[in-house]
């Protein structure tokens, strides 16, 4: 897996995708998550969404009503949520690492 | 109840605009019908909805914006009115908040959207604005307001894009460093 660093709303969304999930679903459960400190606005959503579909990172699951489309995670989008996590557990480590950083 | 306005605010002037809409749902009453310098509105509870204006990439009917109008509403955002390539979404204050764009990038490619937009009607109008001015020097008649209209309006196009050019710069300078 190459090396990507995902912006914290991609990342929030593939980690919510980890079960189908629809639109609006993915607005709350990335604000409960994020304890309220992040708000996907609907248009960052749905551009999002697009690229990540265009990626092949989500699918859009079939028989669903297309006004209210369910996405779910691909093995590939897994592949980078993982590769992703651990980037950021290395950043954690190497700030408790050094000391400077008060956990 | 319904009453009309007639206002008329240039695509320099989108954030004066949506703050003008809010304050008339503030005051209760909701936008329904917007024509070209004219604004229609329909009594409403005061401060129940969010007014949201927004260009759209593709035409109205296209399928990439009928997709993407169904998932705004979704989300509880109506298209309250329409006009050419703009569409006016309305959302229940009750849903809680209401942007369109939450991060830099997205932010940045709608800003891009715009300028094209000012970029396109400003270099029109400069065009046909010298052209008129041309025919005006050439045939040494009087005034051509027509080419002064055109050339006036380049001009408020060129500062609007100036204007959100330095906001665009500035965004993307901190994206170097902060998400």
């Amino acid at each position: 897996m190459a090396y990507i660093v995902l912006t914290e709303a991609v990342y929030y969304i593939l980690l919510s995708l980890l079960a189908p999930m629809h639109g609006y679903g993915i607005m709350q459960n990335v604000e409960k998550m994020s304890n309220g400190r992040v708000k996907l606005a609907a248009g960052t959503l749905y551009g999002a969404l697009n690229t990540l579909l265009d990626k092949g990172w989500i699918e859009a699951l079939p028989g669903t009503d297309p006004r209210k489309k369910e996405y779910c995670i691909t093995a590939l989008g897994r592949e980078v949520l993982q590769a992703e996590y651990r980037r950021l557990c290395e950043l954690v480590e190497n700030g408790k690492e050094v000391g400077g950083v008060e956990s | 109840m319904r009453k009309i306005v007639r206002k008329v605010f240039p695509i320099t002037k989108v954030e004066e605009e949506e703050k003008w809409l809010n304050e008339m749902a503030d005051q209760g009453w909701k936008l329904i019908h917007v024509g070209i310098g004219k604004f229609e509105f329909e009594s409403c509870e005061k401060g129940a909805y969010h007014i949201r204006l927004e260009l759209l990439e593709k035409g109205f009917n296209h399928p990439d914006t009928i997709n993407y109008l169904a998932f705004m509403e979704e989300t509880g955002a109506c298209v309250t009115a329409r006009c050419l390539h703009w569409v006016y979404f309305a959302r229940p204050k009750e849903l809680g908040e209401f942007e369109l764009y939450s991060d830099r990038a997205s932010r940045m490619k709608y800003m891009k959207r715009l300028m094209r937009l000012m970029g396109v009607v400003g270099a029109a109008n400069l065009y046909f604005g010298l052209y008129n001015t041309w025919l005006m020097f050439y045939f040494n008649s009087s005034v051509n307001v027509i080419g002064l209209t055109n050339l006036f309006i380049s001009g408020v196009c060129a500062a609007g894009l100036w204007r959100m050019y330095q906001t665009y710069k500035k965004l993307r300078e901190e994206g170097a460093v902060i998400e």
